[in-house]
């Protein structure tokens, strides 16, 4: 878990290596003074998380191939053939990132299912318009012009909620760790 | 990768086979519902009425047939919500009739199918919203772009950028806080001198 306003120090501290004689830049959390400033940061992001009258959040959830940037009530269009039918509820469980007005959550890569919840409804399974492909080769025998047709499938999902489940995990407030 | 698999390979000729004209140019329009659908987790099917004509005779509507003998008291159990007329025709082509809650027509020949491509056909209606086909302008819709704010330039700067100066003796320092390239080379060539020297 990685929140996007704290900045954590890293403090760089040269160690010799024996085969090399040049000193090798190692990379040592200095902890003391990180855990300083960001679990006053944990402790703030945890106390707007608890709020219930929250901003609206988003979130970037993975479908398929590719990332989508979702709030609650909004439509998006998967250009794909996908299993469930109409009326079915989805829960997304590949996560990336998750917002609202005041606070950012990166996932590293895909957040914690039990820290947020997104869900959506497929309300629409259609066609899309025709399409073609028009291929011509003019020196070939028996092979013209060739058309090709096609339509894809869509699948129209309706994001129902987006749900913060409780603080964040890996935090002096959460239960884990 | 299938989409593209799907262009190569022959098509599935299921999927054209509603009658289109290149000539006439598809309206293009964004995504949109009917009576917010979908909102909530409430999602109402907008198929009302399922019109099947077939013949009993020809051998064009033998999958219709079959279909009708095999599955169609199965579909009406599952979705008592759309009502299904069996229409027969004598010696004529077998069609597929859909109107929706909107008001909305869908037409589709089944002449020559099989049982499972008018099986296909019949959930392909059920699960449409029934308006003519149409040209994806944008695979989302929103009615809330932006949460944080839209980003700008000028978003998380120092304000009084604009104010200043240019060049700023301030802001170059703050662009490069770690010694430069030159600097470094004059640190070592001094540190050589130095050994030279002891």
């Amino acid at each position: 878990m990685f929140i996007s306003i704290g900045k954590a120090e890293i403090n760089i501290s040269t160690t010799f290596n024996v085969r090399a004689n040049y000193p090798v830049r190692k990379f040592v959390h200095d902890n003391v003074h990180h855990d300083m400033e960001v679990q006053q940061l944990y402790t703030k992001v945890n106390n707007l998380v608890n709020d219930k009258f929250h901003q609206r959040l988003f979130a970037v959830i993975k479908i398929g191939d590719e990332q989508r940037k979702v709030t609650t009530e909004d439509i998006i269009c998967k250009v794909d053939e996908f299993h469930p039918t109409i009326g079915d509820r989805i829960r997304f469980e590949k996560v990336l990132l998750v917002g609202s007005s005041d606070f950012t959550v990166v996932g590293r890569p895909i957040l914690n299912p039990h820290f947020v919840r997104v869900e959506g409804i497929v309300i629409e399974k259609t066609l899309s318009q025709t399409q073609m492909e028009y291929w011509y080769a003019p020196r070939k025998k028996k092979v013209g012009a060739r058309n090709y047709l096609w339509k894809d499938p869509l699948t129209m999902i309706r994001i129902t909620n987006i749900e913060l489940l409780g603080p964040i995990p890996g935090t002096n407030q959460s239960s884990s760790r | 990768m299938s989409q593209f698999l799907r262009r190569i390979t022959s098509l599935p000729i299921q999927s054209i086979r509603s009658f289109h004209s290149f000539d006439e140019v598809t309206p293009a329009k964004y995504i949109s519902t009917r009576l917010k659908n979908g909102v909530g987790s409430r999602y109402v099917c907008q198929l009302q009425r399922l019109t099947i004509q077939v013949c009993k005779e020809f051998r064009t509507s033998f999958g219709t047939r079959d279909w009708i003998a095999n599955d169609l008291i199965k579909f009406a159990r599952e979705h008592p919500y759309v009502v299904v007329y069996v229409q027969p025709r004598r010696h004529r082509a077998p069609n597929l009739v859909g109107e929706y809650l909107a008001g909305d027509r869908q037409w589709i020949p089944l002449s020559n199918c099989d049982r499972e491509k008018v099986n296909w056909w019949i959930h392909s209606l059920l699960t449409q919203k029934g308006d003519p086909q149409w040209r994806l302008l944008k695979q989302m819709h929103t009615d809330s772009p932006s949460v944080q704010g839209i980003w700008t330039p000028f978003t998380n700067k120092p304000i009084d950028r604009i104010t200043r100066t240019y060049p700023d003796k301030d802001l170059t320092e703050m662009e490069y806080p770690q010694i430069t390239a030159t600097q470094q080379i004059q640190e070592l060539f001094e540190q050589q001198k130095l050994n030279k020297t002891s």
